[in-house]
Parts: structure tokens; sequence; C-alpha cells
């Protein structure tokens, strides 16, 4: 660790922390697409709702990739990307976001059409289900598996995004099913409920515990904590992330009597908070700075 | 095979940035594309102050996480050590520059190679011929000049320097300058607690 406390730079030449600037918006929409239809899909899949496992395939099927081919320098040539399975987070993302596309698509159509065997039917299932685990999780296992920046390099990321993978999904199957199949099964509409109550509070203490722990692992972790606590990112993290994300959206859950009006403004607080996450874990990431002659 | 390898002497280097210009001239680098450049930290406190310059530059680490994270391969190790990347293969996500705990790397824009960079804005000559090398939307890095490297020239940025503060040499042969500075005064790697172990050392 270092013992000097530096100063964030730009482009100048001094020693300083140093900003990430090459991952943004663009790429935190793809991971929130990713995450939230993965998550939609997998909360529908439990109920047979077809709706809601749709508009999950589309979003990371359709929306995923836009967002991503946006980031991408040469997009034409996106399909190398699935060349480092054996060593490259993305390439595993990769892989399982089209196995889920070609199975989760395939099992939708078999909902439809009733084109498949019950045994084959369990295996595609099975495969698009396990695929959309991983569509969940693996922005988290991207983030901690560089060492280059503290604030990413922490065995929660993978929790945290599977965690808001399955809000995203439990808030607007709440959404989508309240006027469909939630009214014929009020028990379920309560469970799911209070799951979106258990996932919130447990995202609070998810997120206090990694910025806990990013801050006292290293001084660029501490500036960068710093940054979405008090310096430049406060006024956009605090507001979205924790007084929309989780404090509206909590107060929203337990107390406005259930209305249309009300699920949609709770599928705004709470994707407001998971996107606004997102781009902001981009915005804190710093760097160490290479070298410290204050070490010697 | 060597193993080819930097050295910085941090008491010869006096921040003139010279290797700067030669590697953006051997390299013909774009505007705010620096594969090597010099940075400087102040030391002390009023009226005790002085200032160190360090130079920066890719470590062609051993175990690069550049290399790791890249998901189509583009990014690799030559048998030498000089980690490279392969322009036809780049899809420009950027992973390999999140992933360098030293922010050595760059993304290329069109808009770089659109403009020259002197007043006129015109490309010259030199910026013409040297921009084909580069492919806009890919991400790059120092190469080591691997193309002097392979010639058995040393890296333009190592003859350039007027104090001989970078030493290139071979890593595994003990009687190489490189390696004997690094032993003779207990060099060490940027960051060397992340594990990359760089094949660039600073010594004092
Ligand atoms: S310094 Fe950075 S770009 Fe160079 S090899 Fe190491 S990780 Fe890769
Ligand atoms: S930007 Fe290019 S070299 Fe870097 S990780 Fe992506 S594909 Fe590999």
């Amino acid at each position: 660790m270092h013992s000097k406390i530096y100063e964030l730079v730009g482009d100048e030449f001094e020693l300083g922390y140093r900003r990430q600037e090459f991952w943004g918006w663009k790429i935190a929409f793809a991971f929130f697409f990713g995450e939230v239809g993965a998550g939609l899909f997998f909360i529908s899949a439990f109920y047979s709702f077809l709706l809601g496992m749709v508009v999950g395939w589309i979003m990371v099927t359709v929306f995923k990739p836009a967002a991503l081919f946006m980031h991408l320098g040469k997009p034409l040539r996106a399909w190398r990307a699935i060349m480092g399975l054996g060593h490259s987070w993305i390439s595993r993302g990769l892989l399982a976001s089209i196995l889920f596309t070609g199975f989760g698509g395939i099992y939708l159509l078999n909902l439809y059409f009733k084109i498949l065997s019950q045994p084959l039917s369990t295996v595609v299932f099975v495969v698009a289900m396990l695929a959309c685990i991983v569509v969940m999780i693996y922005l988290g296992f991207v983030l901690s598996y560089s060492p280059s920046i503290p604030l990413w390099e922490s065995g929660l990321m993978p929790i945290i995004s599977l965690t808001y993978g399955l809000l995203g999904g439990v808030t607007l199957v709440l959404l989508f099913g309240y006027q469909t199949f939630l009214t014929a099964n009020p028990e379920t509409f309560k469970l799911l409920k209070a799951l979106e109550l258990g996932l919130v509070i447990f995202c609070a203490v998810l997120l206090a515990s990694f910025l806990h722990g990013a801050a006292y692992a290293s001084d660029a972790g501490r500036k960068s904590v710093s940054c979405l606590l008090k310096e430049d990112l406060a006024k956009w993290f605090i507001p979205s992330v924790i007084l929309v994300g989780m404090v509206l959206t909590l107060l929203l859950i337990n107390m406005a009597p259930v209305s249309v009006a009300v699920l949609v403004a709770i599928a705004v607080a709470e994707l407001i908070g998971d996107v606004g996450l997102k781009i902001l874990l981009f915005k804190a990431a710093i760097y160490q700075p290479s070298l410290s002659h204050s070490r010697f | 095979m060597p193993r080819w390898g930097m050295v910085f002497d941090l008491k010869r280097c006096i921040g003139c940035n010279a290797c700067t210009i030669a590697c953006k001239q051997e390299n013909t680098t774009p505007d705010r594309v620096l594969w090597t450049k010099t940075v400087s930290e102040e030391i002390g406190t009023y009226p005790n102050v002085t200032r160190a310059y360090i130079p920066l530059i890719c470590n062609h680490c051993e175990d690069a996480p550049c290399e790791r994270v890249c998901p189509t391969k583009a990014t690799y190790t030559r048998e030498d050590g000089i980690v490279m990347v392969d322009e036809n293969k780049c899809i420009g996500c950027g992973a390999c520059a999140t992933a360098c705990p030293y922010k050595n790397r760059y993304k290329l824009h069109q808009e770089q190679f659109d403009r020259g960079l002197y007043r006129s804005g015109q490309l010259t000559p030199f910026e013409k011929q040297g921009y084909g090398r580069f492919v806009a939307g890919t991400t790059v890095k120092c190469t080591f000049c691997h193309e002097r490297v392979d010639a058995g020239l040393e890296p333009a940025c190592v003859i350039t320097c007027p104090t001989e503060a970078r030493i290139f040499g071979d890593l595994d042969n003990p009687s190489s300058k490189a390696r004997r500075i690094i032993q003779a005064r207990k060099g060490y790697q940027p960051l060397a607690q992340h594990n990359t172990k760089p094949k660039v050392f600073y010594v004092e």
C-alpha cells in the first residue's frame, strides 16, 4: 500500500491516480440489459409467465448486443470474442449469451407451438436457465478478475451482479404480471413483493460491504469510494443509487397501496439505481500510480 | 531464445522526454497516444523539495492481465517475451485496457487519423505513411520496437536517451547489462504486488 496520498491526474505528466476511461455508459447499458433481461427470464420461467420471458429474452438478445456493438471499435469482428473461452470471462459470457439466445428461444417457441417432447423440452429449459444465470453474473467476474482497479477487484462483484439481475427480474415480473397472471395469484404477488423487499435490503448490505472492502483494500480503492460518497461522483451516486434505487424503492414497496402507477414507479426507481450503479462503477474506477518514490 | 526486458535508472532520468518523442517518431503513434513517457513526482516538503522523474512503458508482463482477459486472443506474447496486439483480430472491446494495472494501452479512434498534428491539420507525408500501420477501433501499446529488435537493434527510446537511463537487454542472459544492473542495484518491478511479473525494472 502506498504511504503517500496522490492527486487524481489526467493526461498530465505527473504521477498520481488515473481514472479508467475505456468503459463507459454503452457497456454499462449492455450489462444492464443482460442482467435485468436474464433476471426477468429467470423469474418468469418459474411461473411460466410468457410475456416476462419474451421481454427478458429480447433484452438479452437484442438490446444487449445493440449496446455492445455501439461500444466495440470493430463490431463486425465481434464473433472473434468467442476465442478466449479458456481464460476470458467476456468469451464465457458471450458463449452463455449465445446459448441463452438459442435454447431460450427454442423454449419460448415450444411453449407456444409445443414442438418438443417432454424430455427434450426439459433439457432445453435447463440449458437456457444455466446460461441465463451466467449472463446474470459474468459482468461481476469480468470486473473482479482484473488486478488493475482496486474498486473492482472484489469477490462480491459477481454476487452484486446476480442480486441486481434477480432484483430487476422480480421488479419487472411484478409490473408486467400485475394485471395478468398475478391477479389470479395474490399469494404469488405477496411472495414476489417480499422477495423484492429482501433483495433491495440485500443489495444495500452488499453495496455497503463492497464499498467498505474497497476503501480498506488500497489507497486507490479509498479514493474511488471517496469519489462516490464525498467527491465529484457523490452528486450522482447518492441520489440515484442510494436514495432513488434503494430508499425510494423500499418506501414504495412498503407504503403505497398497490396500483399500476406504483409498480411503474417502483420499476423506474429500481432500474435507475441499477443502471446508475453500473455507470458509476465504471466512472469511479481508479488506477494506482505505477510507481511511488515515497515508498523508499 | 532471449527474454527481452528493460531497466530504468531513476538516478539518471532527467525527465527530458526525448524517449517520448523518439517513440512517436519511430512508431508514428497518432495524437494522444504515448507508448512511453516520463511522469514526475514532487518529493519532500518546502524548503527541501526535489522532483523525481519516472519513465513509464508497457512492462511486457510475463503474466499479463491484458492477455488473460482478451476474448479474441488478439493480445499474445511472442517467444521472446514481447507482448503484442494483432490488429487484425482485435475487436476494440477495451478489456485489455481496463485490465492493465499500468494504464499502458490506448484505443484508437478514427478522428485521430483524420487530422494531422501540425497546425494546418493536413496530414504530412510522414503521418500518411505511418498511420497505415494502425487500424482505427483497435487497441495498441508499446511493442518494444519489435521490428528494430528483430533486426538486432535496440528500441528507439533506448538509443535516444541522452543519459542512458534506459537499458534494454536479455533478462535470461547473466552477462547482459540489463541483468547485471538489476542484480547489482536490486532492481524492482512496478506494482509487483499484482504478480503480473513485469519485464521492466527500476533501479535507484
Ligand atoms: S504493462 Fe499492461 S499492457 Fe503491458 S503487458 Fe503488462 S498488463 Fe499488458
Ligand atoms: S481490445 Fe482487442 S486486444 Fe484488447 S481485449 Fe479487446 S480484443 Fe483483445
